[in-house]
């Protein structure tokens, strides 16, 4: 087991890796769909648009500055596409007309970013400070996808505090739970709704912009960071925290170590975990705690 | 309708997609009065509340406070307007902190009232203010939600069968609690299966039906009245 684990610490550390981003990405899908009630069909085409970010703007070698603007312009680009989004969906009522309604924008976005970034695979560059390897039992690793788990790390606890810690957190558990009680005590849910949509696809964008060195920015790759984020917020069940943390760590190390393992039945393995879930905890791993009547 | 009433219900229809629950209910209470709202299980007392906090869009008819129109407004328009509701059920926040719960209610600038002021009033909430909603016992969590609704300073506080589930005892506290608020001159309406908490709180009573309120009183009338009361509420 031991020695498993030494010949296969890259893969476990890239499956980590993977995990962070996605868990970037798919956070603000969980969140909400727990808030608002609303299946985000465009959470994939904001995380692309995240990626393009970083085609735009970092050139053939990004400086660390140019790094942390690109950071800061993905997540204004995501905070204003899901407000957008917030405002055209709160007044449809209906879940099937809200799904057709964001795919709908999906594939506006997905159709304008590829008439402008063409429909080839644009690779993105390592920003320059972050290029290094460190040594990893003898084996060279790079330091960018350890800053990926870092990334990660650092945005759970501060989702954390912010969510267990603060009046507003507070704010948005209590809509999760109960909107129209969260209403009755005079507080307007829909820029509550707004804001968390909002800072979900600035997420959304931020890490499709981390993720763009490793995953490359292309047509299609909406979708598949779409489906991701999806079996994500099914696994750790919906509008939690702690669920799309672990939904997220689930998925990035079936994908990586099954890649790895099981090459060609690696997606068949991802499905597997979903339905392994589905079937013995239809709310997922780690639920939000609704009951608003207990 | 007078200029002192706090509340106006007037010809109020809703209900749900399908069915209309209320139709054509005109209630009034008055700032500083005590309403009991009665009725048998299914009669619209429920529907009624909700549809003047907002919870329940109205279909037709007006509902003002203190004057001001707030038919069909959002819940938070309403609750601004001066309404506090303590629903059926409770409905405390599940995964929040009773200081949670408390906190986010507090509505900052009017000020009467303080998280503070709510535990002096109920200090078994500051007992129990780090517990999460979800471990209150019954009595407990109706505490914390009339705290909740006091949190926005209303100068009328709907009240939907507060003694709900509650053991006897719970009861009396409760009541008291209510009539507390009662003395300090805010209004209420309150909905109640205990006659006697809601003859003691109310100074009047309406009685539903079927959507309709088919009878209003002062409370000393009704209960003067035995055969009315039989026929309405089939109690004594
Ligand atoms: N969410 C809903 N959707 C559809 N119909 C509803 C809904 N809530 C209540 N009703 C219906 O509206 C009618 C009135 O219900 P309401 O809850 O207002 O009665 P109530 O007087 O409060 O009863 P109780 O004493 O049992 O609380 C009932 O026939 C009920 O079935
Ligand atoms: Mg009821």
């Amino acid at each position: 087991m031991l020695a498993w684990f030494d010949a296969n610490t890259a893969t476990i550390l890239n499956g980590l890796a993977l995990g962070a981003v996605l868990f970037l990405i798919a956070v603000g899908l969980s969140l909400v769909f727990g808030t608002m009630d609303v299946l985000n069909l465009a959470h994939g085409a904001v995380s692309l648009m995240g990626a393009y970010v970083g085609v735009a703007m970092y050139g053939a070698a990004p400086t660390t500055g140019m790094f942390f603007l690109a950071m800061v312009i993905a997540a204004v680009i995501g905070f204003a596409a899901g407000g957008i989004l917030a405002g055209m969906v709160s007044p449809v009522r209906n879940h099937l007309r809200q799904a057709l309604l964001t795919l709908g924008m999906a594939l506006i976005v997905a159709e304008l970013l590829q008439e402008v970034f063409g429909p080839e695979v644009r690779s993105v560059p390592v920003p320059g400070f972050l290029s290094s390897t460190i040594n990893l039992m003898g084996n060279p690793y790079p330091v960018y996808r350890l800053a990926m788990v870092a990334a990660g790390v650092v945005v759970a606890i501060a989702l954390y505090i912010i969510l267990e810690r603060t009046r507003a957190g507070a704010i948005v558990r209590a809509t999760v739970a109960d909107r129209a009680m969260v209403e009755a005590i005079g507080i307007r849910t829909k820029v509550v709704l707004a804001l968390v949509f909002g800072g979900g696809a600035a997420l959304a964008a931020v890490g499709g912009l981390l993720a763009a060195p490793i995953l490359g920015a292309q047509p299609g790759l909406d979708d598949q960071i779409l489906l991701l984020a999806l079996v994500i917020v099914v696994i750790g069940g919906l509008g939690s925290l702690r669920g799309a943390l672990l939904g997220a760590l689930v998925v990035g190390q079936v994908q990586t170590i099954g890649v790895s393992v099981v090459n060609e039945f690696a997606s068949f393995l991802l499905f597997a975990a979903l339905a392994a879930v589905l079937l013995f905890r239809p709310q997922g791993l780690l639920p939000a705690r609704k009951g608003a009547h207990v | 309708m007078n200029g002192d009433e706090l509340l106006e219900v007037e010809n109020l229809a809703a209900g749900y997609a399908g069915s209309r629950v209320l139709d054509g209910v005109s209630l009034t209470v008055g700032s500083g009065e005590a309403v009991a709202l009665l009725g048998r299980n299914g009669a619209g007392k429920t529907t009624l509340m909700e549809a003047i906090m907002g919870m329940v869009t109205a279909m037709d008819g007006r509902v003002r406070i203190d004057g001001k129109d707030v038919t069909g407004k959002a819940p938070h328009v309403v609750s601004k307007a001066g309404v506090g509701i303590v629903p059926q059920g409770r409905r405390v926040f599940a995964p929040l902190t009773v200081e949670e719960n408390l906190e986010i209610a507090l509505r900052k600038r009017s000020g009467e009232w303080t998280v503070e002021r709510v535990y002096d009033l109920m200090p078994r909430l500051r007992e129990r203010r780090t517990n999460l909603g979800s471990q209150l016992s019954g009595g407990e969590q109706q505490m914390l939600a009339i705290g909740r609704a006091l949190l926005g300073s209303p100068r009328l506080m709907l009240l939907d069968e507060p003694s709900d589930g509650l053991a006897p005892k719970v009861v009396e506290q409760v009541g008291e609690i209510i009539l507390d608020l009662a003395d300090t001159g805010m209004a209420i309406l309150i909905v109640e299966q205990n006659l006697h908490l809601a003859f003691t709180v109310s100074d009047r009573l309406a009685i539903m039906r079927k959507g309709e309120i088919v009878h209003e009183s002062s409370v000393v009338d009704f209960r003067r009245d035995e055969q009315l009361a039989h026929s309405l509420l089939g109690v004594g």
